[in-house]
């Protein structure tokens, strides 16, 4: 291999290191320093033919569709029933004062990139369906901003 | 080889060429080991381990509790022991030199699964579109270093995906999808002029080929009725548009008639979209209802027609100045599936069940002797 072609295949491997980066990064930064809250969620059931199975998660409280395009946060207060359970309060335009809250984006359907939670296929399916009948509970860890990333699915 | 030695001879013995001529002209070839079943099978099993790497991804296998951080640290060895192979090992060895296309093209295919497993691990939202894109751009940054062929058509089509599938998520109507297609077209033929006379110029011609491809599916999607709906321009569209038409002008301008004549059918394609999207009918009869079409559809069907046929010409013609079979075929089937899709809406209105098959039947065979006849006189007037 030439002294060229090695300089070449490690600016391409750079490259690729910093795509991923980018693609992980941000999330990989909420998930080791966000703090850990415990959300209230609805599921639906689906698959994503290059990840696998997921369980497809709807924040309890917050609406189908936004009101406007754009970024949008969602405060979090304490769920009926307690239990350390928080639930979506509805939106709003500028970031909540006090409490903890979600930065989501709205393009027709509110995402707030915890929606997706991937696990083998019979696991999906078996936490889908528990979810399903008596709800489920998403440990989710927020960062600065309201960043959030889903770390689990009880 | 063999055929040109013998041609060679031919020439010698009738005087056409001298002993030196004749030497000069074998020696400017080299014999081109042909692919052999064995190497075939070698090929369709590095794709089998290409798709079941990505497959173990998305099975998301609890492998004795191993969790996704360990998963993902594994796919990323996987992925750079591959890379070492490819560039250290097998390039280095001469009897396994010829695994090293397939195996590049292999690399491409796990850079995705590590980008997929990250996602995976970190539980990024499904169908999220930037995965695509990083992916895309991995792979042509490794393709462009190591000058894979393989890996860059890989990488192309990858890129091809995460376009349409954005573009389809955020296009409001049809003339999005339209516009979508057909406006990159100057910035592709401008990327694929810029290979030429480089290292890198087969890579010009998948590109060359890319934009082909794409601006016929643009015309082909705005001329069909119905499909286009309200007109609507976005910001991207322009900029798309006007970045391609300043760089096709500049490489052409530097360029010779054959460059000059592309950058022309490149613009002709943009402008052609954007002039559909623009005179495109509000409403929009459906070819089964019965009810004649306003003036206005008819008006607009005839001049979609136009457009994608002189398209499909022009396209043709630049695959013979460019000495390249492929896209004058391609351009060719092009038009032949274009002329039988139209030719079913203006017949299904007139008649049903056997007329309509009988009719289709006779376009069919007419419609492909006439474009096959016209594809053989180009590649002909190219051949000589």
């Amino acid at each position: 291999m030439t002294r060229r072609r090695v300089v070449a295949l490690a600016v391409a491997l750079a490259v690729q290191l910093a795509l991923l980066a980018a693609v992980a990064g941000p999330r990989l930064v909420v998930r080791v320093t966000g703090t850990e809250y415990r959300l209230a969620v609805d599921p639906i059931d689906p698959i994503d033919p290059l990840r696998g199975a997921y369980v497809d998660l709807r924040l309890s409280g917050l609406p189908d569709f936004g009101e406007r395009d754009g970024t949008v946060f969602v405060a979090l207060r304490p769920a009926d029933g307690g239990d350390g359970v928080l639930r979506a309060s509805g939106t709003v335009t500028e970031a909540p004062a006090d409490g903890p809250y979600l930065r989501c984006e709205a393009d027709g359907s509110i995402s707030c990139g915890i929606e997706s939670f991937f696990a083998s296929q019979g696991d999906a399916r078996r936490l889908g369906a528990r979810v399903a009948g008596s709800g489920g509970v998403a440990r989710v860890r927020v960062g600065l901003g309201g960043r959030a990333v889903l770390v689990g699915l009880e | 080889m063999a055929w040109l030695e013998a041609e060679v001879a031919r020439w010698r013995a009738d005087g056409v060429v001298g002993d030196d001529a004749a030497a000069a002209i074998t020696a400017r070839y080299r014999a081109r080991e042909r692919r052999t079943p064995v190497s075939l099978v070698v090929v369709l099993g590095f794709l089998l381990v290409g798709v079941g790497l990505v497959l173990l991804v998305a099975a998301n296998v609890d492998l004795d509790q191993v969790g996704p951080l360990a998963r993902f640290l594994g796919v990323v060895a996987v992925w750079l022991a591959l890379v070492a192979a490819a560039e250290v090992g097998v390039e280095r060895v001469a009897a396994l030199r010829v695994l090293v296309g397939p195996l590049r093209v292999l690399v491409v295919v796990a850079y995705g699964a590590t980008i997929l497993q990250a996602t995976q691990s970190l539980q990024v939202p499904a169908f999220s579109a930037g995965i695509l894109a990083a992916w895309a751009l991995g792979s042509l940054a490794y393709a462009y270093a190591v000058a894979s062929y393989g890996a860059v058509v890989l990488g192309i089509s990858i890129a091809v995906a995460w376009y349409v599938f954005a573009m389809v998520g955020r296009a409001d109507s049809g003339a999005g999808v339209v516009l979508g297609f057909a406006l990159p077209v100057p910035l592709l033929l401008a990327v694929a002029t810029a290979h030429a006379g480089t290292a890198l110029a087969a890579f010009g011609r998948v590109w060359r080929g890319l934009a082909v491809g794409v601006g016929l599916a643009g015309l082909f999607t705005g001329a069909l009725p119905g499909v286009v709906g309200e007109p609507s321009f976005p910001a991207l569209a322009w900029a798309v548009l006007a970045v391609g038409l300043i760089a096709v002008a500049a490489l052409a301008s530097r360029g010779d008639a054959d460059d000059r004549f592309e950058a022309g059918v490149g613009a002709g394609v943009a402008l052609a979209a954007l002039g559909l999207v623009a005179i495109a009918p509000g409403e929009v009869t459906d070819v089964f209802s019965g009810r004649s079409p306003s003036a206005g559809q008819v008006a607009f069907s005839l001049i979609g027609v136009a457009a994608f046929i002189a398209a499909a010409l022009a396209v043709a013609v630049v695959g013979v100045r460019r000495r390249s079979p492929r896209i004058t075929d391609a351009a060719s089937g092009a038009l032949f599936l274009f002329l039988l899709v139209q030719s079913f809406g203006v017949l299904a209105p007139l008649a049903s069940g056997a007329a309509l098959v009988l009719g289709l039947g006779v376009v069919l065979v007419g419609g492909g002797v006439l474009v096959d006849r016209g594809r053989r006189r180009l590649r002909a007037e190219a051949d000589r």
